[in-house]
Protein backbone atom coordinates (compact mmCIF):
# COMPACT_ATOMS: atom_id res chain seq x y z
CA UNK A 1 0.00 0.00 0.00
CA UNK A 2 1.51 3.34 -0.97
CA UNK A 3 0.76 6.53 0.82
CA UNK A 4 0.74 9.96 -0.69
CA UNK A 5 2.74 12.79 0.84
CA UNK A 6 -0.50 14.21 2.22
CA UNK A 7 -1.21 10.90 3.89
CA UNK A 8 2.28 10.91 5.39
CA UNK A 9 1.89 14.46 6.68
CA UNK A 10 -1.50 13.67 8.13
CA UNK A 11 -0.13 10.65 9.90
CA UNK A 12 2.85 12.58 11.23
CA UNK A 13 0.46 15.15 12.71
CA UNK A 14 -1.69 12.38 14.11
CA UNK A 15 1.40 10.80 15.63
CA UNK A 16 1.94 13.96 17.62
CA UNK A 17 -1.53 13.75 19.09
CA UNK A 18 -1.64 9.99 19.47
CA UNK A 19 1.65 8.34 20.43
CA UNK A 20 0.42 4.97 19.18
CA UNK A 21 -0.23 6.39 15.75
CA UNK A 22 3.51 6.51 15.00
CA UNK A 23 3.76 2.77 15.64
CA UNK A 24 0.69 2.09 13.54
CA UNK A 25 2.07 4.23 10.72
CA UNK A 26 5.33 2.26 10.86
CA UNK A 27 3.36 -1.00 10.68
CA UNK A 28 1.39 0.24 7.67
CA UNK A 29 4.58 1.30 5.93
CA UNK A 30 6.26 -2.06 6.43
CA UNK A 31 3.34 -4.29 5.44
CA UNK A 32 4.24 -7.75 4.23
CA UNK A 33 3.66 -8.28 0.52
CA UNK A 34 2.69 -11.60 -1.07
CA UNK A 35 5.52 -13.58 -2.61
CA UNK A 36 5.68 -14.16 -6.35
CA UNK A 37 5.03 -17.83 -5.69
CA UNK A 38 1.87 -17.14 -3.70
CA UNK A 39 0.56 -14.79 -6.36
CA UNK A 40 1.23 -17.42 -9.05
CA UNK A 41 -0.66 -20.01 -7.01
CA UNK A 42 -3.71 -17.85 -6.31
CA UNK A 43 -3.87 -16.78 -9.95
CA UNK A 44 -3.64 -20.41 -11.08
CA UNK A 45 -6.40 -21.36 -8.64
CA UNK A 46 -8.50 -18.48 -9.95
CA UNK A 47 -8.06 -19.54 -13.57
CA UNK A 48 -9.03 -23.11 -12.71
CA UNK A 49 -12.04 -21.89 -10.75
CA UNK A 50 -13.21 -19.75 -13.67
CA UNK A 51 -12.87 -22.70 -16.04
CA UNK A 52 -14.84 -24.90 -13.63
CA UNK A 53 -17.54 -22.27 -13.20
CA UNK A 54 -17.85 -21.91 -16.96
CA UNK A 55 -18.53 -25.65 -17.13
CA UNK A 56 -20.97 -25.26 -14.27
CA UNK A 57 -18.92 -27.48 -12.01
CA UNK A 58 -16.93 -27.13 -8.84
CA UNK A 59 -13.24 -26.47 -8.64
CA UNK A 60 -11.21 -29.65 -8.37
CA UNK A 61 -7.76 -29.02 -6.99
CA UNK A 62 -5.70 -26.08 -5.70
CA UNK A 63 -2.49 -24.99 -7.38
CA UNK A 64 0.55 -26.86 -6.19
CA UNK A 65 2.17 -25.20 -3.23
CA UNK A 66 2.30 -25.24 0.52
CA UNK A 67 -1.36 -26.13 0.94
CA UNK A 68 -0.87 -29.16 -1.27
CA UNK A 69 2.32 -30.25 0.42
CA UNK A 70 2.63 -34.05 0.24
CA UNK A 71 0.69 -35.73 2.98
CA UNK A 72 1.75 -39.06 4.44
CA UNK A 73 -0.53 -41.54 2.78
CA UNK A 74 -0.29 -44.78 4.67
CA UNK A 75 -1.96 -46.94 2.10
CA UNK A 76 -0.12 -45.51 -0.89
CA UNK A 77 3.33 -45.87 0.63
CA UNK A 78 2.80 -49.40 1.99
CA UNK A 79 3.40 -48.06 5.45
CA UNK A 80 -0.12 -49.14 6.37
CA UNK A 81 0.78 -52.81 5.97
CA UNK A 82 3.98 -52.28 7.95
CA UNK A 83 2.07 -50.57 10.74
CA UNK A 84 -0.51 -53.38 10.82
CA UNK A 85 2.27 -55.99 11.02
CA UNK A 86 3.99 -54.18 13.85
CA UNK A 87 0.72 -53.83 15.72
CA UNK A 88 0.00 -57.57 15.33
CA UNK A 89 3.49 -58.48 16.54
CA UNK A 90 3.13 -56.16 19.52
CA UNK A 91 -0.24 -57.66 20.44
CA UNK A 92 1.21 -61.18 20.07
CA UNK A 93 4.10 -60.32 22.37
CA UNK A 94 1.74 -58.81 24.89
CA UNK A 95 -0.44 -61.93 24.82
CA UNK A 96 2.57 -64.23 25.31
CA UNK A 97 3.72 -62.14 28.23
CA UNK A 98 0.33 -62.17 29.90
CA UNK A 99 -0.51 -65.81 29.13
CA UNK A 100 2.24 -67.34 31.28
CA UNK A 101 4.58 -70.29 30.74
CA UNK A 102 1.90 -73.02 30.41
CA UNK A 103 0.37 -71.52 27.32
CA UNK A 104 3.81 -70.82 25.87
CA UNK A 105 4.80 -74.47 26.42
CA UNK A 106 1.61 -75.63 24.69
CA UNK A 107 2.28 -73.34 21.76
CA UNK A 108 5.89 -74.52 21.61
CA UNK A 109 4.82 -78.16 21.48
CA UNK A 110 2.33 -77.42 18.76
CA UNK A 111 4.99 -75.74 16.68
CA UNK A 112 8.06 -77.88 17.33
CA UNK A 113 6.84 -81.18 18.75
CA UNK A 114 7.31 -82.60 22.27
CA UNK A 115 10.90 -81.46 22.66
CA UNK A 116 11.97 -78.68 20.41
CA UNK A 117 15.66 -79.39 20.92
CA UNK A 118 15.20 -83.05 20.03
CA UNK A 119 13.13 -82.11 17.00
CA UNK A 120 15.79 -79.69 15.88
CA UNK A 121 18.48 -82.34 16.49
CA UNK A 122 16.53 -84.93 14.46
CA UNK A 123 16.24 -82.51 11.58
CA UNK A 124 19.98 -81.83 11.79
CA UNK A 125 20.78 -85.59 11.79
CA UNK A 126 18.68 -86.08 8.70
CA UNK A 127 20.39 -83.22 6.95
CA UNK A 128 23.88 -84.45 7.83
CA UNK A 129 22.99 -88.01 6.78
CA UNK A 130 21.90 -86.72 3.41
CA UNK A 131 25.22 -84.93 3.10
CA UNK A 132 27.07 -88.18 4.01
CA UNK A 133 28.40 -86.85 7.28
CA UNK A 134 28.21 -88.78 10.58
CA UNK A 135 27.24 -86.33 13.28
CA UNK A 136 28.86 -88.45 16.00
CA UNK A 137 32.22 -88.57 14.23
CA UNK A 138 32.12 -85.04 12.94
CA UNK A 139 33.45 -85.95 9.47
CA UNK B 1 -7.95 7.70 11.20
CA UNK B 2 -8.64 7.59 7.52
CA UNK B 3 -10.56 4.67 6.09
CA UNK B 4 -8.67 3.01 3.30
CA UNK B 5 -11.54 0.99 1.91
CA UNK B 6 -13.88 2.57 -0.55
CA UNK B 7 -17.16 1.65 -2.11
CA UNK B 8 -15.65 1.61 -5.62
CA UNK B 9 -13.32 -1.16 -4.43
CA UNK B 10 -16.30 -3.22 -3.32
CA UNK B 11 -18.13 -2.52 -6.56
CA UNK B 12 -15.11 -3.52 -8.63
CA UNK B 13 -14.60 -6.70 -6.58
CA UNK B 14 -18.23 -7.60 -7.15
CA UNK B 15 -18.00 -6.91 -10.86
CA UNK B 16 -14.90 -9.08 -11.17
CA UNK B 17 -16.56 -11.90 -9.26
CA UNK B 18 -19.64 -11.69 -11.48
CA UNK B 19 -17.43 -12.00 -14.57
CA UNK B 20 -15.47 -14.86 -12.99
CA UNK B 21 -18.75 -16.70 -12.37
CA UNK B 22 -19.35 -16.58 -16.11
CA UNK B 23 -15.98 -18.23 -16.69
CA UNK B 24 -13.87 -15.12 -17.28
CA UNK B 25 -10.41 -16.28 -16.29
CA UNK B 26 -8.86 -12.82 -16.52
CA UNK B 27 -11.44 -11.41 -14.12
CA UNK B 28 -10.93 -14.29 -11.69
CA UNK B 29 -7.17 -13.78 -11.74
CA UNK B 30 -7.56 -10.04 -11.29
CA UNK B 31 -9.85 -10.54 -8.29
CA UNK B 32 -7.38 -12.98 -6.73
CA UNK B 33 -4.58 -10.47 -7.25
CA UNK B 34 -6.64 -7.72 -5.57
CA UNK B 35 -7.64 -9.79 -2.56
CA UNK B 36 -4.43 -11.69 -1.82
CA UNK B 37 -2.34 -8.73 -0.53
CA UNK B 38 -4.83 -7.45 2.10
CA UNK B 39 -5.67 -10.98 3.21
CA UNK B 40 -1.97 -11.83 3.55
CA UNK B 41 -1.26 -8.66 5.53
CA UNK B 42 -4.14 -9.35 7.86
CA UNK B 43 -3.25 -13.04 8.32
CA UNK B 44 0.44 -12.31 8.91
CA UNK B 45 -0.43 -9.87 11.68
CA UNK B 46 -3.01 -12.14 13.22
CA UNK B 47 -0.50 -15.00 13.21
CA UNK B 48 2.29 -12.99 14.81
CA UNK B 49 4.32 -12.57 11.63
CA UNK B 50 4.41 -16.22 10.55
CA UNK B 51 4.60 -15.60 6.86
CA UNK B 52 4.40 -19.22 5.70
CA UNK B 53 1.22 -19.80 7.66
CA UNK B 54 -0.16 -16.48 6.47
CA UNK B 55 0.42 -17.52 2.86
CA UNK B 56 -1.39 -20.80 3.50
CA UNK B 57 -4.31 -18.90 5.00
CA UNK B 58 -4.38 -16.55 2.00
CA UNK B 59 -4.49 -19.35 -0.53
CA UNK B 60 -7.07 -21.27 1.48
CA UNK B 61 -9.25 -18.16 1.82
CA UNK B 62 -9.31 -17.66 -1.92
CA UNK B 63 -9.98 -21.36 -2.53
CA UNK B 64 -13.01 -21.09 -0.28
CA UNK B 65 -14.10 -18.00 -2.17
CA UNK B 66 -14.06 -19.95 -5.43
CA UNK B 67 -15.83 -22.92 -3.93
CA UNK B 68 -18.62 -20.73 -2.60
CA UNK B 69 -18.68 -18.32 -5.53
CA UNK B 70 -21.57 -20.05 -7.33
CA UNK B 71 -23.75 -19.31 -4.28
CA UNK B 72 -22.62 -15.69 -4.04
CA UNK B 73 -25.39 -13.09 -4.10
CA UNK B 74 -24.97 -9.53 -5.22
CA UNK B 75 -26.93 -8.29 -2.21
CA UNK B 76 -24.78 -10.28 0.22
CA UNK B 77 -21.67 -9.10 2.08
CA UNK B 78 -18.96 -7.41 0.03
CA UNK B 79 -16.42 -9.89 -1.35
CA UNK B 80 -13.55 -8.32 0.56
CA UNK B 81 -15.37 -8.38 3.89
CA UNK B 82 -16.26 -12.00 3.25
CA UNK B 83 -12.58 -12.79 2.53
CA UNK B 84 -11.43 -11.08 5.74
CA UNK B 85 -13.99 -13.05 7.69
CA UNK B 86 -12.88 -16.38 6.26
CA UNK B 87 -9.24 -15.46 6.86
CA UNK B 88 -10.04 -14.51 10.45
CA UNK B 89 -11.68 -17.87 11.04
CA UNK B 90 -8.74 -19.72 9.50
CA UNK B 91 -6.32 -17.74 11.67
CA UNK B 92 -8.38 -18.54 14.76
CA UNK B 93 -8.21 -22.25 13.92
CA UNK B 94 -4.45 -22.09 13.56
CA UNK B 95 -3.97 -20.11 16.76
CA UNK B 96 -6.04 -22.67 18.65
CA UNK B 97 -4.05 -25.52 17.19
CA UNK B 98 -0.87 -23.76 18.25
CA UNK B 99 -2.22 -23.29 21.75
CA UNK B 100 -3.23 -26.96 21.99
CA UNK B 101 0.22 -28.06 20.83
CA UNK B 102 1.81 -25.65 23.26
CA UNK B 103 3.94 -24.19 20.48
CA UNK B 104 6.28 -21.39 21.35
CA UNK B 105 4.25 -18.49 20.13
CA UNK B 106 5.90 -16.82 17.23
CA UNK B 107 3.70 -13.98 18.38
CA UNK B 108 6.01 -13.29 21.24
CA UNK B 109 9.06 -12.93 19.06
CA UNK B 110 9.92 -9.49 17.89
CA UNK B 111 11.53 -9.86 14.51
CA UNK B 112 14.75 -7.98 14.02
CA UNK B 113 14.59 -5.08 11.62
CA UNK B 114 15.14 -5.84 7.97
CA UNK B 115 18.90 -5.59 7.30
CA UNK B 116 18.02 -4.40 3.81
CA UNK B 117 16.68 -1.22 5.28
CA UNK B 118 19.17 1.23 3.94
CA UNK B 119 18.74 4.27 6.12
CA UNK B 120 18.57 4.74 9.88
CA UNK B 121 15.05 6.14 9.45
CA UNK B 122 13.91 2.99 7.70
CA UNK B 123 15.58 0.80 10.27
CA UNK B 124 13.84 2.71 13.03
CA UNK B 125 10.54 2.35 11.22
CA UNK B 126 11.07 -1.41 10.91
CA UNK B 127 11.96 -1.62 14.59
CA UNK B 128 8.83 0.28 15.56
CA UNK B 129 6.71 -1.94 13.34
CA UNK B 130 8.23 -5.04 14.93
CA UNK B 131 7.59 -3.65 18.40
CA UNK B 132 3.96 -3.01 17.50
CA UNK B 133 3.62 -6.49 16.05
CA UNK B 134 4.95 -8.05 19.25
CA UNK B 135 2.54 -5.96 21.32
CA UNK B 136 -0.35 -6.90 19.02
CA UNK B 137 0.45 -10.55 19.53
CA UNK B 138 -0.20 -10.17 23.24
CA UNK B 139 -3.68 -8.74 22.76
CA UNK B 140 -6.74 -10.96 23.11
CA UNK B 141 -7.61 -12.28 19.68
CA UNK B 142 -10.78 -10.22 19.09
CA UNK B 143 -9.06 -7.00 20.15
CA UNK B 144 -6.13 -7.81 17.89
CA UNK B 145 -8.44 -8.46 14.97
CA UNK B 146 -10.36 -5.24 15.50
CA UNK B 147 -7.22 -3.11 15.90
CA UNK B 148 -5.58 -4.57 12.79
CA UNK B 149 -8.67 -4.06 10.64
CA UNK B 150 -9.40 -0.57 11.96
CA UNK B 151 -6.02 1.01 12.54
CA UNK B 152 -3.72 -0.81 10.12
CA UNK B 153 -5.97 -1.96 7.28
CA UNK B 154 -8.13 1.12 7.66
CA UNK B 155 -11.57 -0.46 7.43
CA UNK B 156 -14.61 1.35 8.78
CA UNK B 157 -16.29 0.24 11.99
CA UNK B 158 -19.43 -1.00 10.18
CA UNK B 159 -17.25 -3.07 7.83
CA UNK B 160 -15.38 -4.55 10.79
CA UNK B 161 -18.65 -5.26 12.58
CA UNK B 162 -19.80 -7.24 9.57
CA UNK B 163 -16.53 -9.16 9.36
CA UNK B 164 -16.51 -9.94 13.06
CA UNK B 165 -20.22 -10.67 13.15
CA UNK B 166 -20.85 -8.17 15.89
CA UNK B 167 -22.18 -4.67 16.40
CA UNK B 168 -20.48 -1.37 15.67
CA UNK B 169 -20.42 -0.46 19.37
CA UNK B 170 -18.69 -3.73 20.19
CA UNK B 171 -16.07 -2.95 17.54
CA UNK B 172 -15.51 0.50 19.02
CA UNK B 173 -15.07 -1.04 22.44
CA UNK B 174 -12.66 -3.70 21.15
CA UNK B 175 -10.51 -1.17 19.30
CA UNK B 176 -10.48 1.24 22.25
CA UNK B 177 -9.41 -1.47 24.69
CA UNK B 178 -6.91 -2.81 22.19
CA UNK B 179 -5.33 0.61 21.70
CA UNK B 180 -5.08 1.22 25.43
CA UNK B 181 -3.34 -2.12 25.88
CA UNK B 182 -0.95 -1.36 23.03
CA UNK B 183 -0.13 2.06 24.45
CA UNK B 184 0.60 0.51 27.82
CA UNK B 185 2.78 -2.17 26.25
CA UNK B 186 4.74 0.28 24.13
CA UNK B 187 5.02 3.12 26.65
CA UNK B 188 8.20 1.73 28.08
CA UNK B 189 9.85 1.45 24.71
CA UNK B 190 9.44 4.99 23.42
CA UNK B 191 12.92 6.10 24.35
CA UNK B 192 14.42 2.94 22.92
CA UNK B 193 12.48 3.49 19.71
CA UNK B 194 13.59 7.07 19.28
CA UNK B 195 10.45 9.00 20.18
CA UNK B 196 12.11 11.07 22.85
CA UNK B 197 14.09 12.84 20.13
CA UNK B 198 11.01 13.83 18.18
CA UNK B 199 8.93 16.89 18.80
CA UNK B 200 5.71 15.87 20.50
Amino acid sequence: MTMSRDDGDREARAAGADPLEAFLAAARATAPEPSTDLMARVRADAARAAAAMERGGAMARPARGRIQRPAIRWRATGAGALAAGLAAAALGGLWLGLAGPDVVATLETALWGADPLLALGADLDLLLAELGTDPEEGS
Amino acid sequence: MQDRTHQPDAAEDAALLARALRGDSLAARALAARLAPPVLRFAARMLGGDRAEAEDVTQETLLRLWRQAPDWRADGPPVRAWAYRVAANLCTDRLRRRARRGDVALDAVTEPPDPGASTPARMMQATRAAALEAALADLPERQRQAVILRHIEGLSNPEIARIMDTGVEAVESLTARGKRALQAALAGRKAELGYDDEPG
